[in-house]
C-alpha cells in the first residue's frame, strides 16, 4: 500500500488480486446477496481505497483498514435498504442469547437424504449464517472470508481477543446445531461430495 | 465442547493458530478422545461447506477498478497539460467535442433576457446551488462568472470553461463504459456540472451528448436534463423548446409526466398561462395519479388566466 501511495500503480494490482476474493465474499455474505449489488459495493470499496490512499497510515494494518471500508459500505447499504437491523458491536455477549435463535429460524424439515446433497447443504448453511446475530456473523465472516486472525479481528472491532473468540464459538455452535437439526451429518456430506465428483 | 483439554484450544486448532507443539498435543488428544473428535468434525464440515458459498465478481468489475487505479496513479505523476498533449486521442476527442459543441449550442441558444419578475428571481435563488468548488488552478468554477475579454454569453466562453474543467472531472469518469467521445461520457460529465450548479457548462455538455448519436431512449433523458439546466438559468423560453421537442419526438419516454410538469412550470414562469394549463391537463389526463402534484399549479394557471382576461 505504501508503494501505491507513492505512485506505484503495479502495487495496487498486487493488493487488489490478494484481497478482492475475500472482500467480495465478505460483502456478499454480509449483505446476504451476491450479483450486481455485491459487485457495486465491491467496486465502491476499492475505488475508495484509490481515492483515500493519501490518508492511509501505516500504523493501521492494510487488511484492517480495507475491512473497515467494506464494513462501512455494507452498513450504508443497509441504511439505504433498511431491510436488516444492525445491532451494536459493543452490545455485551449474553451466554443465553444464542439459545433463542433456533426458535426464530424458519423450520423446514427436509429429509436427511435430500439434505445430504452439497448444494442443499450450502443452502442450509447460508440460511443459518444469515440468521446469526450480527456481531457473531460479522466475526465469522471476517475469519472465514477475510482470513483475519482473532487478534486482527479484535483489533479491528476494538474488543478483547477473548471476546472475539467467544463470539466465534457461539457462531460455530449455532451453525453446528442448525446442521444437526437439518439432519446433515458428515457421512452424508461426504457421500454427496463423492457422487458430485463421479 | 466440554472437554477441559480441548475447550480452550479447539478454535485456534480449527483455524491454525496454534504453535506446532500445541497442535501436535491436540492431535494426540483427538486420537484418543472420541468425544472431542466427534464435536470437532461438524465444525470442520462447516468450514469446508462454507468454501462452497464463495463467489467471484464479474470480469468487468476487475477491469473497472484496475483501470481506475491505474489512471489515478498516472494522473498524479504528470500535469494535466502534459497528459493532454502526449495523448493525441483524448486531445482529438476534446477538439471534436468543442467543435460539435459550438455547432449544437447555436441550435439551442440561451434567451438573451433574464426574465426579471420577482417570482423568477426567487426561483433562480431557490435553484442556485452552494458555491462552486475551486478549480485546480485556484479559480472559482462558476459558469456565470465572466472571463476577461470574452462575452459572458458566447458559446466559446462556455466551451472554454468546459475544456478547463475537464481535467478535474475526468478522474471520476475513468470507466470503460464511459469513454471520452461517447454520449454516455458527455451525459455523465453534464450531470457532474449540473450537480455542482454549473448549469451553463451542463448545457454545453448535454448539447454535445445529443450530437454523439445517443440511443433513442437516452435522447429524452439528456433532453430533460438540458431543459432543466436552462430552467435553472431562468431561460424558460429555451427550456420549453427542448421540452416540446421531447413531447413531440419521444411521447413514449417513461418519465414524460415530468416533462409535462416542467413544461407547465416553465410556461407559468413565462406567464403563458394558457399553455401552462394545457401542459398540466395533459399530465393529469395521462397520469391521473399525478393530479395532486400539480393541482395547485393548475389552479394558479387558471386563476391567472381569468385575471388576464378580466384586465
Amino acid at each position: 500500500m505504501l508503494q501505491y501511495q507513492g505512485g506505484n500503480e503495479a502495487a495496487f494490482e498486487i493488493l487488489y488480486w490478494r484481497h478482492q476474493h475475500g472482500i467480495f465474499n465478505f460483502i456478499s455474505h454480509f449483505i446476504g446477496e451476491g450479483g450486481n449489488q455485491a459487485e457495486e459495493l465491491h467496486q465502491d470499496v476499492f475505488l475508495k481505497v484509490v481515492k483515500s490512499r493519501k490518508r492511509y497510515e501505516p500504523s493501521a494494518k492494510f487488511t484492517t483498514w480495507l475491512y473497515q471500508i467494506a464494513r462501512n459500505g455494507c452498513i450504508d447499504h443497509f441504511r439505504k435498504m433498511k431491510h436488516r437491523k444492525l445491532t451494536s458491536l459493543s452490545q455485551p455477549i449474553d451466554a443465553d442469547e444464542d439459545m433463542s435463535v433456533e426458535t426464530t429460524l424458519p423450520h423446514s424439515s427436509p429429509s436427511p437424504e435430500k439434505n445430504a446433497h452439497m448444494g442443499e447443504l450450502a443452502e442450509v448453511l447460508k440460511r443459518a449464517i444469515d440468521s446469526l446475530p450480527d456481531e457473531q456473523r460479522e466475526i465469522f465472516l471476517m475469519r472465514e472470508d477475510l482470513n483475519l486472525s482473532f487478534a486482527e479481528i479484535a483489533e479491528a472491532l476494538k474488543c478483547p481477543v477473548n471476546t472475539a473468540k467467544s463470539r466465534m464459538r457461539y457462531a460455530l455452535e449455532h451453525l453446528r446445531r442448525n446442521l444437526k437439526r437439518e439432519g446433515i451429518t458428515q457421512r452424508e456430506v461426504m457421500e454427496g461430495e463423492l457422487s458430485r465428483m463421479r | 465442547m466440554n472437554c477441559p483439554e480441548c475447550d480452550e484450544k479447539y478454535l485456534d486448532y480449527l483455524y491454525g493458530e496454534l504453535s506446532p507443539e500445541e497442535k501436535r498435543a491436540v492431535d494426540e488428544h483427538l486420537g484418543g478422545c472420541e468425544y472431542c473428535a466427534k464435536q470437532l468434525a461438524p465444525l470442520q464440515l462447516i468450514r469446508t461447506s462454507f468454501k462452497r458459498l464463495e463467489q467471484e465478481p464479474g470480469a468487468l468489475v476487475h477491469q473497472r477498478i484496475l483501470a481506475h487505479a491505474r489512471d489515478d496513479a498516472r494522473e498524479e505523476k504528470r500535469s494535466w497539460l502534459a497528459h493532454f498533449l502526449f495523448r493525441p486521442a483524448p486531445a482529438m476527442a476534446a477538439l471534436v467535442m468543442l467543435a460539435l459543441g459550438i455547432y449544437i449550442y447555436t441550435q439551442y441558444p440561451p434567451a438573451t433576457g433574464t426574465g426579471g419578475t420577482a417570482q423568477m428571481a426567487a426561483r433562480q435563488e431557490s435553484y442556485r446551488p452552494a458555491p462552486s468548488p475551486q478549480t485546480a488552478n485556484g479559480q472559482v468554477a462558476d459558469a456565470r462568472a465572466p472571463i476577461q475579454g470574452v462575452s459572458p454569453s458566447s458559446p466559446s466562453d462556455v466551451l472554454t470553461r468546459v475544456a478547463r474543467a475537464v481535467p478535474e472531472e475526468r478522474n471520476l469518469l475513468q470507466l470503460p463504459s464511459a469513454q471520452p467521445g461517447d454520449s454516455h461520457y458527455a451525459f455523465e460529465l453534464g450531470n457532474l456540472y449540473f450537480n455542482q450548479g454549473e448549469f451553463a457548462n451542463a448545457i454545453a455538455t448535454y448539447s454535445l451528448a445529443l450530437t454523439m448519436n445517443p440511443q433513442e431512449s437516452q435522447k429524452a433523458i439528456i433532453g430533460y436534463q438540458l431543459a432543466l439546466s436552462y430552467k435553472n438559468l431562468n431561460d424558460c423560453k429555451t427550456a420549453v423548446q427542448v421540452l416540446d421537442d421531447i413531447q413531440r419526438k419521444n411521447p413514449q419516454y417513461p418519465h414524460i409526466d415530468e416533462v409535462y410538469k416542467m413544461a407547465g412550470d416553465c410556461y407559468l414562469d413565462l406567464e403563458d398561462y394558457n399553455k401552462a394549463e394545457k401542459s398540466y391537463t395533459n399530465l393529469i389526463s395521462q397520469f391521473p395519479d399525478k393530479q395532486p402534484l400539480v393541482a395547485d399549479s393548475l389552479e394558479k394557471a387558471r386563476r391567472l388566466q381569468r385575471v388576464n382576461v378580466a384586465y
